[in-house]
């Protein structure tokens, strides 16, 4: 007899204890309970305590790049690229690769203007170096044994103007860096994004496409400061 | 730059001593401008001499500034003091020291600008932090220079030379007159003989002119 009372009261007290967790659970859900702390959380950009308040040089250097070549601003352009190779906020180099992924944005007719204004820049001022990118790779497999197609073709203009010049192909100067002295310089994401960003804004305004591009910036970690910089610079 | 030992050389730098430090590197820490006849000038310094024909051509294209070159080997220094000698400069000194440890011979803000012609580029990943523009080096040029004070850096590697960008830019110094083909520029200009040997081969020397920060980091 003690016995079967002894279970009975287990039953009912495991059935309460079930019923309270069950009822409680639903209580905090309805109060909307769980959810309060992602909402209530702040921002990553009010927990840092350095968050950036502007773009820094090289950003603003980028954006000025993307705009001037959206824009078809040749003169402004090409001051722009001088004055960041100078301060060395961009590599020659970073220039380039900047430029030459702006065709989407910037649409392609604006971009190969603009590598004909940087081109014009480089004849002006040989202490920017060597464009790598344009250097004729090293011809292996058939194109190497036939000597034609692209390679080839390139490799016998380039010979050509200069004989016309007389002068000499220096093997040792148009040597490619090795691949990680060139990563060094390549741009990131974040980089290629607001250069991309900057021309999109200047080429449609401030519509849907500048919005998204916008958002993608904020999630690769520019602050809404940064964010604001830089519509101040596309639309002052 | 590394030499053959050449023993005679122990004997025949003295001829030298009027031009070169040897020893004693710790008395002249916060008085290196007393060395020379005008104490006021400004005093740049050369971090690895070698031979000494950048030293001895700015202080010849200087005379209104002090120099002084360091450089640890003694096979080398030996030209370096030797040049400088014949040419008669009293305005240009070297010193057999190893500048890694050049904080305990030269008190904080004491030079107006250190010269850094064609280092090591240590190119393996591994030996970056040996590389004289690595930040740990930048942050102690920064301590011992003025205010306004400048790193003048010229490398004939590509790779160092987009390390060094990065560095310098990282650690907040401003950047100035960057070059990727000093050769074609008409910057002011005194060959090393390293330089003279690699731009004739058609190699484009790299330069950048590096302002220190203005806010820098405590020892």
């Amino acid at each position: 007899m003690i016995k079967g009372d002894y279970k009975t009261l287990k039953r009912v007290l495991t059935l309460t204890l079930a019923l309270a967790i069950v009822a409680g659970g639903y209580m905090f859900e309805a109060n909307g309970a769980g959810e309060q702390p992602s909402k209530q959380a702040p921002s990553i950009s009010e927990i840092n305590i350095y968050t950036p308040k502007e773009l820094n040089a090289r950003q603003k250097d980028l954006v000025e790049i993307g705009r001037y070549t959206a824009s078809g601003d040749q003169g402004a352009l090409k001051s722009t690229i001088a004055s960041a190779i100078e301060r060395g906020t961009l590599t020659p180099q970073e220039v380039s690769i900047a430029i030459r992924q702006l065709y989407s944005a910037a649409g392609l007719k604006q971009m190969n203007a603009a590598l004909a204004t940087f081109d014009q820049l480089r004849e002006e001022r040989p202490e920017f170096g060597a464009d790598y990118e344009k250097m004729v790779p090293k011809q292996t497999g058939l194109s190497a044994l036939l000597g034609n197609g692209t390679n080839g073709a390139a490799l016998t203009k380039q010979k050509t103007e200069e004989a016309k010049e007389g002068v000499q192909y220096n093997t040792f100067r148009m040597k490619k860096p090795k691949p990680q002295n060139r990563n060094r310089s390549r741009l990131g994401k974040l980089d290629r994004e607001l250069v991309a960003a900057a021309a999109l804004g200047t080429r449609v305004g401030k519509n849907n496409l500048f919005s998204a591009s916008e958002k993608s910036l904020s999630e690769l970690g520019l602050s809404k400061y940064q964010i604001e910089n830089l519509e101040s610079m596309i639309f002052e | 730059m590394r030499l053959r030992r050449k023993p005679w050389i122990d004997e025949a730098i003295h001829e030298y001593d009027s031009h070169i430090i040897l020893s004693g590197h710790e008395e002249h820490k916060g008085k290196w401008r007393e060395l020379f006849a005008h104490p006021e000038r400004p005093l740049y310094m050369e971090l690895g001499t070698g031979k000494g024909r950048f030293i001895a051509g700015m202080s010849e294209a200087y005379p209104d500034a002090n120099f002084v070159g360091f450089e640890v080997q003694l096979g080398v220094i030996y030209y370096a003091a030797q040049k400088i000698f014949e040419g008669e400069r009293d305005n240009a000194k070297v010193c057999l020291f190893d500048i890694a440890g050049i904080e305990e011979v030269v008190e904080p803000g004491e030079v107006d600008r250190f010269y850094i012609n064609f280092c090591d580029p240590w190119p393996k990943a591994k030996h970056a932090k040996r590389r004289l523009t690595y930040h740990t080096f930048l942050d102690r040029y920064a301590r011992l220079l003025k205010d306004g004070g400048e790193v003048h850096f010229k490398t004939d590697n590509e790779g160092l030379f987009m390390f060094s960008l990065e560095e310098f830019k990282e650690c907040g110094w401003e950047l100035k007159n960057v070059t990727y083909d000093l050769h074609s520029t008409d910057l002011p200009n005194v060959k090393t003989e390293y330089e003279e040997k690699f731009s004739k081969k058609g190699q484009p020397i790299f330069r950048l002119e590096a302002v220190k920060p203005k806010v820098q980091k405590e020892a």
